[in-house]
């Protein structure tokens, strides 16, 4: 029929533009006849006329009409055309006419021209349509003879004519579309066929039979060599490549099916099995394949709800699967096996699709009841494991204390006996005892803290601290050892990093601590800078960025990844020289990491090393304001000279002056000072201040101070002394040299800040804080308490009651919880201090006690936890039971000193005695 | 009387002495050439006129011809149409060299021959009798070819005419065949009306050739409308019975007169037929001019003669121009016209005797003078007269059949 289609338009087309020829001939035809004939017809009729009237004139005057009507009946008979002929006599008396049944009254008023033949139309209705010719005969005076020439002759002409053109054009136009539609069909017949057999193709009507190569029969064929037999043959070869490859395919699929281990089954859109492989009918627990195919896969393999319940089949996810065409997945269903018993199955549903309509879906499953047995199993091994895991972390906790108790009892006596009179080499030996049990605690911290770590239990803390003051605090205790070493210590903190963080910041200190104690260990001289800046800033939080430079020995770039490695040094023989463990920079590591930054490691072999972290802290608006507006006016363009021979220091210091909008100089030694000093006086802007470092080359800090006493010229200047060693003497000297202050460097900027403003605003006399200007700092003597000490190893007891006596408090001993409720009983003490592990009354418990007697009271004992534990978790136990703070042994005399003046602070004395507090 | 008297008697006398005369057969024979119509609706009239003459010329053959001359007719069918007509008259002339015509019918083909019989006057071909009334071949120029037997139509209307005007029957309408011989009809009846001065009350045409099963209502509508005293007809017999049915069927009880043209008989039959068939009787107040007497009127000699030979010869044309079925009239004003054609023929070329030259027929033609054919009044024939007999008849229909009309008061005005 596509042919005739092709053909229809074709034929339209032709037809279109042969009408239209056709139309434009015939018209052209119609008027040219018309116009022919006509004139014609008037020649005719003139002559008929004129012949008549030539030969009639003597008849017409013998009055013989029947001549006359021969005459006229031969001409109307004989020529074709003549509608009617009339003969008039002059009296317009009718001598000879063709009418029927009568003349036409019309015609006998036409009026004739005597001298010529007239011609005009003559129409009468329903009678005649004319050409009308009127010839004289005898100029009228015999009559006239008027010739009607039929006009409807003319058209039936035209219209002859024009039909038989119409008639020959259609014809030969019916034969040409013949001529075409045989031709065409010739041609299109056989595409229709490859059509066809395409379509058959297509819907799967050709299926291959095994083995056979050959075509259906009915399958379109040509030996024709012209294109469409090329076509065809073409088409043949194509379709033979196709079912070639179809067969090949499906024996692939087929294999695939077959050898696959997972079961697979396809389904038809009513849930009917259409192929299955070996795998799905083992597994279903069938004899063969025909057991499944037609049938619904899920009657039988899904029938029941692993539950026992009818599953139904609209509920089923492979049915959705089929309805929404969408993939589906299981893996807590079950299958049923031919003999009745069940299998949990993973399966996945997929849909089938052709031109976007879901025609069935293709399961695979695998029987999963292996892997729910291993599972099980591994879900029991796990929670061994975690038993294991747990048990451990106890044992560990155990051991931390066990070890803790005699460490604390070892460092604790080692440091009283170092306070008694010995001679100087049991003094030495006591020294070595205290640095080997301080050594063995470190170890000990940092395995615990590793494996802390290592075990996820170190959780960070998050509290409000100050950065400035923390980092003072922690270079402080640096100090010793660099200045021990020789070495320069320095810190630095620009104004944009905010003070008022939130953090851990004990944790950052520990990271600190073993850089900055890593640094002092490789470096034999030189300095040590520790520096702060802000890398990224926000209203909520800031990223800092930590970096200790040292002047070291450094790392090589192949050791460089190994050092954050545990138990790793950059050298093993480096192990035996500098000791450690190795554990500090994992560990530090770790922190790091956990505080949301990284570490990482800048070095040159000989040239020093550069650790970096980055760590982020959250920020408390009120302590990121800066103490600019606090500055008073009299700083305010004040000319310091800062006189150090270490470029870093000076620089600090510059900046740090210059922060505070005074005017600082900087010089590298002591001659130079001089001399700036004196250009200083003579241009009549002497220095007010001068900072003087202790240790320089030539001329150190004390020589210069003496040199500057000495100048009358200098009387107004004030000179403050940084030191870096902690030598005895030092302050004595100064107070000697009469010099204002003296700090320890590193300086903390409040520190230095307060110092500065005394010195040059009231007296010189008195440092303006006590704790930094002293250099072995005394605990301060703050109001006394009674303390009572509850903790059973008797080492200990003495350790602390000696500790606590040393720091001026009354210390009353219980051995246990039940004797630390007894003294309580029988009087009131300040403070508790509490060990948690004591036989027969354990911390926890005795605080319980107290705590539930104190519901009843209103008061609230001050109650510090003293514990071995190290361990996650310790904290929160002991705020748990009731206690108020916490310290780890071994006991150190400073933190518990803070401890108690914290809590007392917080708290409030138990009986109304309040507790000094040193700031 | 006397001329006649002689006529018959030589007659005789010359019939019973022919003897057959040696040479070829064109000299044992003389061939007399006829075109007429013996088909079509007119055949009748070319049929029956071609029996009559035939009937008498078998009779003179059988008693040894003409001065042992044998006549034989040479017929054509010209269907009552002129051209076939003039192909015919050509082939007798040039082809058979027919010694005369003889026996044509009608008025338009008979015309239209005319100029042939001039074109070929040095051979001297003359035509006798033919069964027309018309004018032309009665007046220059072509009247010195022709003989005429028959009265004219002029003649026949104007006796027409005359008897309807004095019953009172004044308002007279003609109901013609358009063509020459309607028109001759027509032209007769005007003049004679002019001559009592009186004009025409109406008047309806019909084409040549129209059968009887056309219809004439147009016709009969328009000549009503004017309201005529008498119809008068100038046709072929299938018209003017058309004619008569449709004005009879429209209850049109006008006197309707017909011409000797129309063939009675014929126009007898077609009547009687349609009006059995209509149970009305069509044949009512019907009039017919003859030009030859009754042949009922058995009182005329040449009515027995021709009663008699008809029926001893059963005369037929020859069987090729039979192509239509026809039913012989036994006997019939047409057939006894021929029969008269052939006696008074007969009775030139007697007189003529050999040698049977052409040339010859005209004087021995002009030389006829008071025959007598047997039918109550003698014939002549002369140069300045070329039609010889002159009466015409009347008749009406009376118990099926043609009979003379000798009162007219029945409708009387």
């Amino acid at each position: 029929m596509n042919s005739l289609r092709l053909f229809t338009k074709a034929l339209l087309i032709v037809l279109g533009l042969f009408g239209a020829t056709t139309l434009a001939l015939a018209i052209f035809l119609a008027w040219s006849m018309n116009d022919n004939l006509t004139a014609e017809f008037q020649d005719k009729g003139r002559a008929i006329a004129e012949s008549i009237a030539g030969s009639s004139g003597e008849i017409l005057l013998n009055r013989d009409p029947a001549t006359v009507q021969a005459m006229v009946d031969e001409r109307r008979e004989g020529i074709p055309g003549v509608s009617y002929i009339l003969v008039i006599d002059s009296n317009r008396d009718v001598i000879a006419h063709t009418f029927v049944p009568t003349v036409p009254e019309e015609l006998l008023q036409l009026a004739g021209n005597p001298r010529k033949t007239a011609i005009q139309n003559v129409n009468v209705e329903g009678q005649l349509d004319c050409i009308n010719i009127c010839s004289p005969i005898l100029a009228g005076q015999a009559g006239y003879v008027h010739v009607g020439m039929d006009r409807k002759l003319i058209r039936e002409r035209i219209w002859d004519r024009v039909s038989l053109m119409f008639g020959l054009t259609v014809s030969l136009f019916a034969v040409c579309a013949v001529v075409t539609f045989l031709l065409m069909r010739k041609i299109s017949r056989p595409l229709t066929r490859l059509t066809q057999a395409a379509q058959k193709l297509g819907s799967g009507d050709i299926l291959v039979t095994e083995g056979s190569a050959a075509l259906p029969d009915w399958f379109p064929d040509s030996t024709a060599t012209d294109e469409v037999g090329q076509l065809t043959q073409a088409f043949r070869r194509m379709v033979l490549e196709v079912l070639a490859r179809e067969k090949e395919l499906n024996q692939k699929f087929r294999l695939l099916l077959d050898s696959t281990a997972e079961a697979i089954y396809g389904i038809d859109p009513n849930g009917l099995c259409i192929f299955c492989n070996p795998a799905c009918v083992r597994m279903l627990g069938h004899e063969n394949a025909g057991a499944l195919l037609g049938r619904s896969m899920h009657a039988i393999a899904q029938h029941t709800r692993a539950d026992g319940s009818p599953n139904s089949a609209e509920g089923c996810r492979i049915h959705q699967c089929l309805r929404e065409g969408k993939e589906t997945q299981a893996e807590d269903e079950v299958f049923w096996r031919a003999d009745g018993t069940r299998f949990p199955v993973q399966y996945s549903c997929s849909p089938m699709f052709r031109d976007g309509t879901a025609i069935g879906a293709v399961v695979t499953f695998v029987d999963i009841s292996e892997r729910k047995r291993i599972e099980t199993e591994l879900q029991q091994a796990k929670k061994a494991a975690e038993a294991a895991s747990s048990a451990k972390s106890e044992f560990l906790a155990n051991m931390s204390h066990e070890i803790r108790t005699p460490m604390n009892g070892i460092i604790g006596m080692s440091e009283l006996a170092l306070d008694t009179d010995l001679s100087a080499e049991q003094r030495e030996y006591l020294e070595g005892v205290r640095m080997s049990a301080h050594a063995l605690l470190k170890l000990i911290n940092d395995i615990l803290d590793f494996s802390k770590i290592e075990a996820g239990k170190l959780d960070l803390e998050v509290v409000d601290f100050e950065l400035r003051e923390m980092l003072g605090n922690t270079m402080k205790t640096l100090t010793f050892r660099a200045h021990d070493k020789g070495l320069e210590l320095a810190y630095e903190i620009p104004p944009s990093v905010p003070n008022h963080l939130q953090g851990d910041p004990t944790r950052l200190r520990q990271v600190l601590v073993n850089l900055v104690g890593n640094a002092l260990k490789f470096t034999e001289q030189g300095e040590i800078v520790v520096a702060v800046e802000v890398v990224e800033r926000s209203a909520a939080d800031v990223e800092l960025h930590f970096s200790v430079r040292d002047t070291g020995i450094g790392i090589s770039p192949d050791k460089q990844k190994l050092i954050f490695e545990p138990f790793s040094q950059a050298d093993g023989s480096t192990t035996r020289k500098f000791g450690g463990t190795g554990l500090g920079l994992t560990i530090s590591t770790q922190l790091v990491e956990m505080m949301n930054g990284r570490i990482w490691v800048e070095s040159e072999p000989g040239a020093g090393s550069t650790f970096h972290f980055t760590t982020r802290f959250g920020v408390k608006p009120a302590g990121s304001t800066p103490r600019v507006a606090l500055i008073p006016s009299k700083l305010q363009d004040t000319p310091v000279l800062i006189v150090d021979d270490n470029a870093t220091n000076r620089r600090i210091l510059t900046d740090t002056l210059r922060h505070w909008q005074m005017r600082p100089t900087a010089v590298e030694s002591g001659a130079a000072a001089l001399l700036a000093l004196r250009q200083a006086a003579d241009a009549g802007k002497p220095f007010r201040l001068v900072l003087v470092d202790a240790m320089m080359p030539e001329m150190d800090g004390f020589m210069l101070a003496a040199r500057i006493k000495e100048e009358q010229d200098f009387a107004n200047v004030t000179i403050m002394m940084l030191t870096s060693g902690n030598q005895r003497g030092d302050a004595a000297r100064c107070r000697e040299l009469g010099m204002a202050a003296y700090l320890v460097k590193p300086v903390q900027q409040a520190e230095l800040f307060s110092t500065i403003v005394q010195a040059l605003g009231i007296s010189f006399e008195k440092p303006a804080l006590s704790a930094p200007v002293v250099p072995n700092p005394q605990p301060q003597r703050s109001q006394a308490l009674n303390i009572l000490l509850a903790e059973d190893n008797a080492v200990n007891q003495k350790v602390a009651v000696r500790m606590l006596e040393k720091l001026g408090h009354k210390v009353t001993v219980a051995d246990n919880g039940r004797q630390a409720l007894l003294a309580l009983e029988k009087q009131a003490f300040d403070v508790v201090l509490m060990d948690v592990q004591m036989p027969e009354m354990g911390g926890f418990q005795a605080t319980e006690i107290i705590r539930t007697s104190e519901l009843q009271s209103g008061r609230h004992l001050p109650i510090i936890a003293m514990t071995a534990h190290a361990m996650k978790g310790d904290r929160e136990k002991c705020l748990e039971a009731g206690m108020d703070a916490y310290v780890a042994k071994p006991m150190q005399a400073k933190e518990i000193q803070e401890a108690m003046e914290s809590v007392l602070a917080s708290i409030g004395p138990a009986d109304g005695c309040v507790a000094g507090a040193a700031s | 009387m006397k001329n006649l008297v002689f006529s018959a008697r030589s007659m005789l006398i010359l019939g019973a002495l022919i003897v057959p005369l040696p040479g070829d057969a064109f000299a044992q024979e003389l061939v007399v050439g006829t075109s007429a119509a013996f088909t079509g609706p007119s055949k009748g009239l070319g049929i029956e006129l071609y029996r009559g003459s035939k009937a008498y010329f078998d009779h003179v053959n059988s008693r040894g011809g003409v001065h042992g001359r044998q006549i034989v007719m040479k017929a054509y069918d010209d269907g009552y149409n002129p051209t076939p007509a003039i192909e015919n008259t050509i082939r007798l002339i040039e082809k058979d060299k027919v010694f005369l015509l003889l026996n044509y019918v009608g008025t338009p083909t008979t015309t239209r021959c005319l100029p042939l019989l001039k074109r070929h006057q040095d051979q001297s071909v003359f035509l006798f009798f033919p069964f027309t009334g018309a004018q032309p071949q009665r007046q220059a120029p072509y009247g010195e070819f022709v003989f005429n037997l028959r009265a004219s139509y002029y003649q026949e209307t104007a006796g027409l005419v005359d008897h309807f005007v004095k019953i009172g029957r004044k308002r007279i309408a003609v109901f013609y065949q358009i063509d020459a011989y309607g028109r001759n009809g027509w032209e007769g009846v005007r003049a004679a009306l002019a001559r009592q001065n009186l004009r025409m009350a109406g008047e309806a045409t019909y084409r040549r050739g129209t059968p009887f099963q056309d219809s004439m209502k147009l016709q009969v509508d328009t000549l009503r409308q004017a309201d005529p005293d008498a119809v008068i007809c100038i046709g072929a017999y299938a018209a003017c019975a058309a004619f008569i049915r449709d004005a009879r069927d429209a209850g049109w009880n006008v006197p309707i007169a017909n011409v000797s043209f129309v063939g009675s008989e014929s126009l007898l039959a077609l009547l009687k037929k349609a009006g059995s068939a209509n149970e009305l009787d069509y044949t009512k107040d019907l009039i017919n001019s003859q030009v030859v007497p009754s042949y009922h009127d058995l009182k005329l000699p040449a009515v027995a003669e021709y009663r008699q030979m008809m029926a001893d010869y059963a005369p037929a044309p020859p069987r090729d121009l039979m192509t239509e079925d026809y039913d012989y009239l036994p006997r019939s004003f047409v057939s006894l016209e021929g029969f008269l054609n052939a006696k008074l023929l007969v009775a030139i070329l007697q007189k003529m005797g050999p040698p049977f030259e052409r040339r010859r027929l005209k004087e021995a033609s002009e030389s006829i003078a008071d025959l007598d054919l047997g039918i109550g009044v003698p014939v002549s024939l002369g140069s300045n007269r070329h039609q010889a007999h002159d009466q015409v008849y009347f008749t009406v229909v009376q118990s099926g059949r043609f009979e003379p009309l000798h009162d007219w008061t029945r409708w009387q005005r």
